[in-house]
């Protein structure tokens, strides 16, 4: 994904397109919009994927249409609608040229209850173009425009052609981009002449479908979200399943298994755990006490100074960052991962090693880090780095800082750049201010 | 418009004492809100740092975009250009050279041997380095003033 699209959503009006970079921050004041742009991400990443869309999925609760429609005023209250999609890159002639194309879906407050319902899916790159009203189809009863058909696809010969509606799609199932492939395949490209018969309109037709399916290629992984507070320690720890879950405590069931098993994959996971654990200061290294049987329950155990504790009995902030470090650690290479306060319970040696961490996974793993974060430490940390072109660190132009701010009851979003001096550009007036009148405030200024 | 803060008046840009607040006070309004940044580098950065509080507040700064480092390598290189020529009178080329390679021409000192060589049009070219040495009346903050920058203006008479 390269650029996260968003019309009407929650706080932000209007129409908006805000970059995504391998190491993104947001930045801001509590109840700026931060977490509802990481809930976006996913809805936009979802929506490429062929998902069906969620609202309400953990750890995100965006609530009904009402909610999710940003409060235009007036005796309506809310906007008519709201958009939400993405820009992203697709390579042609095998990687040697990349275009882009953009994958946008409208909403509009459903009939039959408070939920959104999708009106309208549009994908298109500098050459095509397809756009399907699809309001109606998801009761059965296909709501043509006013000419009577689905959509329209534009070719680059300028020529607009009228998609009729494919009954494969006809049902209760939402339609997904899945679904594109489906009703221009079997509803239009074997019916329409004008497409087939020379060996240009042929390429045109295999262009669209690569169009498709790269909106499905690069939404390969579903973001991994967490939860703003991760899962509580517990003294012993009976079996439990791996599904992924956003407090974390799918990351313990993982690892206890991955260091039974004595596997490369595991002995890797555990230098690099501790590997952190040393450098933040947190602890020197981790150990299970009886987890040699699967079925038996165990305790997680740390070394902080000496001999080996409870994890329940040395300071929260271990318990709250290995869920963190374990997801990104072994998560797979391109993986995203929407992450809220990563920071919290850390002191600030821990919190600034995480900023070390997410930009060497970034580059080494290829791994995209979205961080909703407080933390000045993780920041500068990446700066440093990058002043100090670390060699494994990802680059200043792969670093964004999404600054978000209120303003005059709508919310701005600001994308300040790195450069490779760690130096920041792109920020508003005021964006330190609220620190630097505390620190004038105690200079008696 | 760029300013200098030089080790002599580290210590009063960052005091509490009610007599250095009054000659600092302009300098962090015109940073705060008067368009003014500060450009730091080469020994002159290693100086500021030796003060906790000067190096934590620039720092805040640059986040803000209101104060930018030169890069050492061309300080440094041109401090030497600056002591070969031989007519500098006081023991900081580096702050000489900071403003040639930054071309800031105001510079926040207590150093008179300095202050002279700041002004001195052979060493920092023109336009002609001005130096604020705190809080000495109306001429002195006008130095700091976004519409007139460096050169101060007599106020006009009321008729």
């Amino acid at each position: 994904m390269k650029k996260i699209i968003l019309e009407n959503f929650r706080c932000f009006r209007g129409r908006h397109e805000y970059p995504i970079k391998p190491l993104t921050f947001l930045v801001g004041e509590n109840s700026t919009g931060k977490t509802s742009f990481l809930a976006a991400i996913r809805l936009a990443s979802d929506l490429g994927a062929g998902w069906r869309l969620d609202f309400k999925d953990p750890p995100f609760d965006l609530g009904v249409f009402d909610q999710i429609a940003t409060y235009v005023g007036g005796k309506s209250g809310r906007a008519r609608y709201f958009s939400l999609g993405q820009v992203f890159e697709t390579s042609e002639k095998r990687g040697k040229q990349t275009s882009e194309v953009q994958l946008q879906a409208k909403f509009e407050k459903s009939h039959k209850g408070p939920q959104p319902e999708l009106l309208k899916l549009e994908l298109h790159d500098s050459r095509f173009s397809i756009s399907f009203a699809i309001s109606g189809i998801n009761a059965g009863e296909p709501k043509r425009d006013d000419s009577g058909y689905l959509g329209v696809l534009s070719t680059p010969s300028k020529k607009e052609f009228r998609i009729p509606v494919a009954s494969q799609i006809r049902g209760e199932e939402p339609i997904t981009i899945h679904d594109l492939r489906t009703v221009l395949y079997f509803g239009f490209f074997r019916k329409e002449s004008d497409l087939k018969g020379s060996k240009r309109k042929q390429m045109e037709v295999d262009a669209i479908m690569r169009l498709i399916s790269g909106a499905s290629g690069s939404n390969r992984f579903r973001p991994f979200a967490t939860a703003p507070i991760r899962t509580k320690p517990e003294r012993s720890y009976d079996p439990f399943s791996e599904e992924l879950e956003p407090g974390g405590k799918h990351a313990i069931a993982i690892l206890a298994r991955l260091l039974r098993s004595s596997s490369k994959e595991g002995t890797d996971l555990f230098n690099a755990v501790c590997a952190f654990g040393k450098e933040s200061g947190l602890f020197r290294e981790i150990h299970l006490k009886g987890a040699h049987q699967e079925v038996n329950p165990f305790e997680l155990t740390v070394k902080i100074a000496g001999r080996f504790m409870n994890i329940v009995d040395v300071g929260y902030g271990v318990s709250q960052v290995l869920p963190i470090l374990i997801d990104a650690l072994r998560g797979r290479r391109g993986e995203t991962y929407l992450l809220q306060q990563p920071e919290v319970h850390l002191h600030p040696t821990a919190q600034a090693e995480l900023g070390s961490l997410f930009g060497i996974l970034a580059k080494r793993d290829k791994k995209t880090f979205i961080v909703e974060t407080h933390s000045d430490y993780i920041l500068d940390r990446v700066r440093l780095e990058i002043q100090r072109k670390r060699e494994g660190f990802v680059r200043p132009e792969d670093v964004v800082i999404l600054y978000f701010q209120r303003e005059n009851g709508e919310v701005r979003v600001y994308p300040i750049e790195v450069d490779d001096q760690g130096n920041l550009s792109g920020q508003p007036a005021g964006y330190r201010q609220f620190f630097l009148n505390e620190m004038r405030g105690l200079m008696g200024v | 418009m760029c300013i200098i803060i030089d080790a002599s008046v580290a210590g009063i840009f960052m005091s509490r004492a009610p007599e250095h607040v009054q000659h600092a006070k302009p300098v962090h309004d015109w940073l705060d809100s008067g368009g003014g940044r500060i450009v730091y580098g080469g020994k002159n950065r290693e100086e500021l740092a030796r003060v906790n509080e000067v190096m934590f507040y620039i720092q805040e700064l640059r986040k803000e975009g209101k104060a930018h480092p030169i890069p050492d390598e061309q300080v440094n290189e041109d401090e030497e250009r600056v002591t070969k020529m031989g007519i500098i009178r006081s023991d900081d080329p580096h702050v000489l050279a900071l403003a040639r390679v930054s071309h800031a021409r105001l510079l926040f000192a207590n150093d008179p041997p300095l202050e002279n060589d700041f002004g001195n049009t052979r060493i920092v070219p023109s336009p002609k380095g001005k130096v604020y040495k705190g809080y000495k009346g109306h001429k002195a903050l006008l130095m700091l003033c976004p519409r007139c920058p460096g050169k101060p203006r007599k106020p006009k008479k009321r008729r």
